[in-house]
């Protein structure tokens, strides 16, 4: 019988100094309309050039927490973005510094060609086309997509989707990069190919995965979640070694 | 969490809910063809009908308030119904005059317009009651038996099955390109309306294409179990005293409706 | 809570009657005959696609998109959908739609959804696919020109119809009736065509395949040509008719005895219990106004089964 941790937060604070100064989150508290909560007090502070890995069991909160950071869902808290609060007015300019990637990238393509999907955040933001041109470009080039312009999106593999749909928001240069289950559904080559795909890009990202294997590999932070609450925070190598609280929360040791 | 808003059933363990389905979808078509047959101006028939509305929201045990907390819906189209009281018939009851109109409200006028909105007020109510207390694949095997095509109802069953796995997608399309929608500084977003509404049209052909392919997938399931042209279910509504004796007394009832309005 | 806030879903209440009634008999015959072409030319592979299919119209039926100061554009989809699944599966899906929206959400009445389903799906898919189906063969540029305009022509025909439906109730003036929907729906016309065509577009792009079977398997084409042409320049001709000249129309109206119908204070179907509508004007303004409408329908079966048999012959 695994024995429960009663639900301490490790607070250390990895980066010292560190002050949010891409992502702050404070007191974030959220229930759905049906009166169910699924976020309770969650803080979190990214800096800049930060990886962090966002874990725990479904239903813990992470694509909750996810969805307020562009204003999707909205709670009860404060949040900025590099010091940009997030409110109802600013949604716009939010949403142009954080690029969210939903899980299933069917979701995310809803244009007929892959220029298209990618070139949709820059238009919309008002870009000149030629601007927007070079935006494509760039965005393909780091997601090693380019021959993938023409394409079109609905007859591509799960793993070129899932590029594709990293590409549409690397278009619009966010702040943040924020992943909901990357690796989700990828078979071993393709999931490979994201991992160092992962690693290469030099943007601050906070990336929710079931993949532990991947996690340990890629995130020297991870932030454990459970039942809407942040039940840990801190450095990859020295959580995962933690088996009973891991346990506790729904993970397994890779 | 998403089923909720396409469930317009309300569960409870009352008369109404255990009525056959079939009688329940024939006494509220019945109910309403009499609001339809009431005479403008019948306002004691009205009023009548309303209080049996009120009584069957209270048999439904889902409170008599039930049906008027949600009976506003066909508001907006009153809107089309207000010209009704500038009727060239009638005493004038005003003479308004805003700008090159001249409108003149009469008695006949407020009368229809009157009558139009509680017809419909009342007719609204009892739809709404009906799908509150009828499960909807009853209520489709209950068209079955009234012998609407068997081809319809079964698009409507499919219809209902996929709806909410539908609108679902739909919802995740809206949120995508709610999170790509920016702005930054200085820069007019948004494009034009043509550029925003061919980027729509392209989400609905991505759906088209994915519920096309999606058929073709459900269409092979069904092959599988057995299918080759002919849906069979099985239709388990056996009518019982009860639902005579409902349809009875209802038929009754709005035989009375209708001899106050005449009078 | 309303998926389709385009206002052309009218409920109980606002149309009379015997404008219910017939609008019925009309729908019941055309989605009638829908259902033994169905059978004929479909395999039973169909139904399941109609199901989603009918899924897919409601689900997209959510799409908007900003226009102008926080109004949205919206979608009906009847001629999309005539024009890629065929037009009598068209009106099949477009009747399982109207049907759940009236009887699950109270979009639209019960006793009132004839009239409904003839507006938004029949008529539509009958526009729809008469107008596309005439172009089929051309380039893809006039295709989706046309494809645009259908949808465009079919919303307003909807609402045309439906604001005479509304006068003859006796519901509204005519005058103030017919400019306000035109006039709205000219607008909404232009987000359904924008949306359809990119959506056809989009197919064309991705799965060519899809469009062309619907468009050739479907028997009788020319037949719906015309009546997709008849019907739209009634729509077009009608309506500025309409808006511009009320007092003409009105006139002609009286003098057919429709005016009476719909604005006679004591008009009754059951007046104290005898023998319905004996009388002179009631009875022949029903008459008329049935056989106007089923004249018609009747033309278009009648032409496109003409048109079917000479083309037979022309091939043997």
């Amino acid at each position: 019988m695994p024995v429960t941790h009663k639900t301490t937060p490790i607070t250390t604070p990895i980066f010292e100094g560190c002050d949010g100064d891409v992502l702050t989150v404070e007191d974030l508290h959220f229930h759905y309309p049906d009166g169910h909560v699924a976020l309770r007090d969650v803080s979190l502070k990214l800096c800049e050039g930060e990886k962090v890995a966002l874990v725990g069991p479904n239903g813990a909160g992470k694509s909750t927490l996810m969805l307020h950071l562009n204003g999707i869902l909205s709670g009860e808290g404060e949040m900025s973005i590099a010091g940009l609060r997030i409110e109802p007015d600013n949604l716009p300019a939010i949403r142009a510094m954080v690029g969210l990637v939903f899980q299933s990238p069917d979701d995310q393509l809803f244009s007929p060609t892959v220029f298209e999907d990618v070139a949709f955040g820059p238009l919309h933001m008002g870009l000149p086309e030629d601007e927007v041109h070079a935006r494509v470009d760039e965005a393909l080039e780091m997601v090693r997509m380019c021959d993938y312009r023409d394409r079109l999106s609905h007859h591509l593999s799960m793993g070129e989707k899932k590029r594709i749909a990293i590409a549409t928001v690397l278009s619009m240069r966010p702040q943040i990069l924020v992943l909901d289950e990357p690796s989700a559904g990828l078979d071993p080559r393709a999931r490979r190919s994201l991992i160092n795909l992962l690693r290469e890009l030099p943007i601050t990202m906070l990336v929710s995965s079931h993949d532990l294997h991947m996690v340990h590999e890629l995130f020297p932070r991870m932030v454990i979640m459970d039942e809407g609450k942040i039940v840990a925070d801190g450095p990859t190598a020295a959580l995962m070694e933690d088996e009973v609280l891991l346990e506790a929360h729904g993970l397994e040791k890779p | 969490m998403h089923a909720d808003a396409f469930d317009r059933f309300h569960e409870a363990d009352s008369r109404l809910h255990r009525l056959d389905p079939r009688v329940k979808v024939v006494v509220t078509t019945l109910f309403i063809l009499s609001n339809a047959l009431l005479p403008d101006g019948a306002w004691a028939a009205f009023g009548l009908s309303w209080i049996v509305l009120l009584w069957a929201n209270h048999l439904s045990s889902l409170g008599v308030e039930f049906t008027f907390k949600r009976s506003f819906i066909a508001l907006p189209f009153a809107l089309a119904a207000i010209s009704a009281i500038f009727s060239p018939l009638g005493n004038p009851l005003a003479d308004w005059s805003i700008g090159p109109l001249t409108l003149i409200p009469t008695d006949y006028g407020l009368i229809k317009f009157g009558s139009i909105m509680l017809r419909s007020w009342i007719s609204v109510q009892a739809a709404i009651l009906l799908v509150a207390t009828t499960r909807f694949p009853d209520m489709i095997h209950a068209f079955e038996h009234l012998h609407v095509p068997a081809i319809l109802t079964t698009i409507v069953s499919f219809l209902y099955r996929y709806l909410f796995v539908l609108t679902d997608e739909v919802m995740r399309l809206l949120r995508a390109r709610q999170s790509r929608s920016g702005s930054v500084a200085g820069l007019k977003s948004g494009r034009s309306v043509v550029w925003r509404a061919r980027v729509t049209g392209n989400m609905a052909g991505q759906l088209f294409l994915r519920s096309y392919e999606r058929s073709d997938r459900i269409y092979t399931a069904m092959q599988a179990r057995g299918y080759t042209g002919q849906l069979r279910t099985l239709n388990p509504h056996v009518m019982q005293s009860r639902d005579w004796v409902f349809a009875a007394l209802s038929i009754v009832i709005i035989l009375l409706l209708q001899l106050t309005g005449r009078f | 809570m309303s998926y389709s806030p385009l206002p052309l879903h009218i409920p109980d209440g606002f149309l009379n009657l015997v404008i219910s009634l017939i609008f019925w008999g009309i729908t019941i015959i055309t989605v009638g005959i829908a259902i033994s072409k169905t059978n004929k030319s479909l395999g039973e592979k169909q139904v399941p696609l109609m199901g989603i299919m009918a899924a897919f119209i409601f689900a997209a039926q959510m799409l908007n998109f900003p226009v102008a100061g926080g109004t949205s554009g919206h979608f009906l989809g009847g001629a999309l959908a005539a024009i890629v699944l065929g037009p009598w599966a068209g009106i099949l899906v477009m009747t399982a739609v109207i049907a759940v929206q009236g009887l699950l959400f109270q979009d639209g009445g019960l006793l009132v959804m004839g009239a409904n389903i003839f507006n938004m799906g029949l008529l539509t898919a009958m526009i729809g696919f008469g107008l596309y189906r005439s172009v089929s063969g051309r380039n893809k540029r006039t295709r989706l020109v046309v494809a645009g305009v259908a949808a465009w022509l079919a919303v307003l025909a909807s609402a045309l119809v439906a604001s005479l439906q509304l006068w003859l109730s006796g519901t509204t003036r005519l005058e103030i009736v017919v400019p306000a929907m035109l006039g709205v729906h000219v607008l909404i016309g232009l987000g359904e065509a924008a949306i359809t065509v990119a959506a056809i577009s989009f197919i064309e792009q991705t799965r060519p395949d899809l469009l062309n079977e619907k468009a050739i398997s479907a028997k009788g084409g020319r037949g719906w040509v015309y009546a997709g042409v008849v019907i739209s320049l009634l729509a077009v001709l009608l309506s500025p008719l309409a808006s511009a000249n009320p007092d003409g129309l009105e006139r002609v109206a009286r003098d057919m005895g429709f005016l009476h119908l719909g604005q006679s204070a004591s008009y009754k179907i059951l007046p104290n219990y005898t023998i319905p509508f004996l009388g002179g004007t009631a009875l022949s303004t029903i008459v008329a106004g049935a056989v106007g409408a089923l004249v018609v329908l009747g033309l278009m079966i009648v032409i496109g089964g003409m048109l079917r048999r000479k083309k037979v012959h022309q091939h043997e």
